[in-house]
């Protein structure tokens, strides 16, 4: 492909955020199955509640990987700018690869995944030694209010505006990031 | 030589959204510290987190939370921010604060708009309870205004109300979305696109779903009035009128203003129709003296 301005950076979003996004659901579904076949621990935080920060981390770079394949092609300098953009355009696909992937498996080829992992995320709250009844209601009664939330539309809407805020910001700055490593830098005559 | 968002290739649309974010976020954040530091000084944190369903208790803790985020975050942080959208020499020019011709007059006609309005704005308001909206969105539009009667049906002094309700949200409000906000999506989009999405967006950033229609409404006039008569001084003083109206109204009339009633119920026909036939008077004599004054100014 000849090198020019108007190469477009959106066949590279697509593609590493259809990449990104795939491996970030297979993280994420992978650890609630694991978390689903062990005994309860009867630990507060479990793996399967730590792995969405570290998909949101394998996601973040994105955008730099965006600005490293589309700076190698065009090979014309770059601005912060337009780091920014192809960042925020990655994060925008990749929520949304990542919330029609999740809805395929949750409500298609795994419809009761999420009762069945709410029900082990209850069992392990039980499996806490020494915790008073009263508190254990408690956090039993939050876990199952958020897990009706989650699983109606406007809950499904919220949390992928959320992840579309996260994923645009961290994508952002790995963006411009990437035009400062990457990027041909413009000669100053 | 040219700004450093147009150097470095920074698009106006995502300067708004990034700043919108962000300012939402440092607001809300500011807000909470302030609020939960005046009631750390009069009782003890137990106490603030076995009663933080109650917070709404406490007004004067939320509204002074509420004054300090706005004039800390969106205005100090708006005029913060203009140094990467334009020089230090044209800052006023760039959030129109420069003196512009006939201002008082502009004011005048402009703040009539604004009550002309009302009975349209009454009615959207009515339109928008028939939506179904979730509970939940109901639950914090409720507490909202349960928080505002508690501050309105207080011992607080009514120029203090005015400062918290009024004066600070028409200046700080201002400055983010008719200053930079506006600014950024007006550097690329045409104009009519940017007046609609900036006044959209600031309908919806009160949080206020069961009333959005009507904010909506007016964040658009209000941001038409600040793109045709060049001067944030204008769209100051409608903003401050519009609350103003409201906390006075409600002060004095208490009854009627937190009545359920009120907003369920829609608006007397004769009010509507006679909104329906001032306002456009209105807008007619603001535009014909805006033309006018152009006219003159660009004579003399």
């Amino acid at each position: 492909m000849e090198p020019t301005e108007k190469t477009s950076y959106l066949p590279y979003a697509i593609q590493y955020g259809a990449v990104l996004s795939v491996v970030g659901t297979v993280i994420t579904y992978a650890s609630m199955y694991q978390f689903m076949s062990q005994p309860p621990k009867g630990s507060i935080i479990s793996i399967a509640q730590l792995v969405p920060l570290f998909t949101c981390l394998v996601a973040g770079f994105g955008g730099m990987l965006v600005v490293r394949s589309y700076a190698k092609a065009t090979d014309l300098p770059m601005k912060a700018g337009q780091g920014a953009v192809i960042g925020v355009v990655t994060g925008a696909i990749i929520t949304g690869f990542m919330m029609v992937l999740g809805l395929v498996w949750t409500k298609l080829i795994d419809p009761t995944l999420m009762a069945r992992y709410m029900e082990a995320t209850i069992a392990n709250f039980e499996a806490i030694p020494n915790l008073p009844q009263e508190t254990l209601d408690t956090m039993i009664d939050a876990t199952y209010q958020q897990s009706i939330a989650q699983n109606s539309f406007m809950g499904i809407v919220k949390s992928s505006l959320m992840s579309l805020a996260a994923l645009g910001v961290i994508n952002l700055i790995t963006g411009i990031i990437g035009v400062s490593i990457f990027a041909k830098k413009e000669e100053i005559l | 030589m040219s700004d450093w968002l147009t150097r470095n290739r920074f698009p106006g649309w995502l300067v708004a959204i990034l700043w919108l974010f962000a300012a939402f976020l440092g607001f809300q954040f500011v807000a909470a510290l302030v609020a939960l530091g005046i009631l750390a000084s009069q009782m003890p944190f137990q106490d603030i987190l076995n009663n933080i369903q109650n917070l709404v208790d406490y007004p004067h803790a939320l509204f002074t939370g509420n004054s300090t985020g706005q004039i800390l975050v969106l205005g100090l942080g708006s005029w913060w921010l203009s140094r990467i959208a334009t020089s230090k020499e044209g800052r006023l020019a760039y959030f129109r604060l420069t003196p512009v011709p006939e201002l008082g007059k502009t004011i005048g006609l402009a703040v009539l708009l604004t009550i002309a309005i009302q009975p349209i704005i009454q009615l959207l308001g009515w339109l928008n309870l028939q939506l179904p909206l979730p509970a939940s969105w109901i639950e914090l539009d409720k507490m909202q205004m349960t928080m505002i009667e508690r501050l309105l049906s207080g011992d607080m002094p009514l120029w203090i109300m005015l400062f918290h309700v009024a004066v600070v949200p028409s200046i700080c409000e201002e400055l983010m979305f008719r200053g930079v906000i506006l600014r950024s999506f007006e550097r690329e989009l045409p104009p009519w696109v940017a007046i609609v999405l900036t006044g959209t967006l600031f309908g919806l950033y009160h949080l206020r779903f069961s009333q959005a229609l009507p904010l909506i409404l007016l964040g658009i006039l209000i941001t038409w009035l600040v793109w045709r008569t060049g001067s944030l001084w204008v769209v100051i003083a409608v903003h401050f009128v519009n609350n103003a109206g409201s906390v006075i109204f409600a002060s004095f009339y208490p009854e009627i203003a937190f009545d359920p009633t009120f907003t369920e119920t829609p608006p007397p026909v004769y009010l509507v129709a006679a909104g329906f036939i001032f306002a456009p008077a209105v807008f007619y004599l603001l535009i014909k003296h805006l033309n006018a004054s152009t006219e003159r100014s660009q004579t003399g």
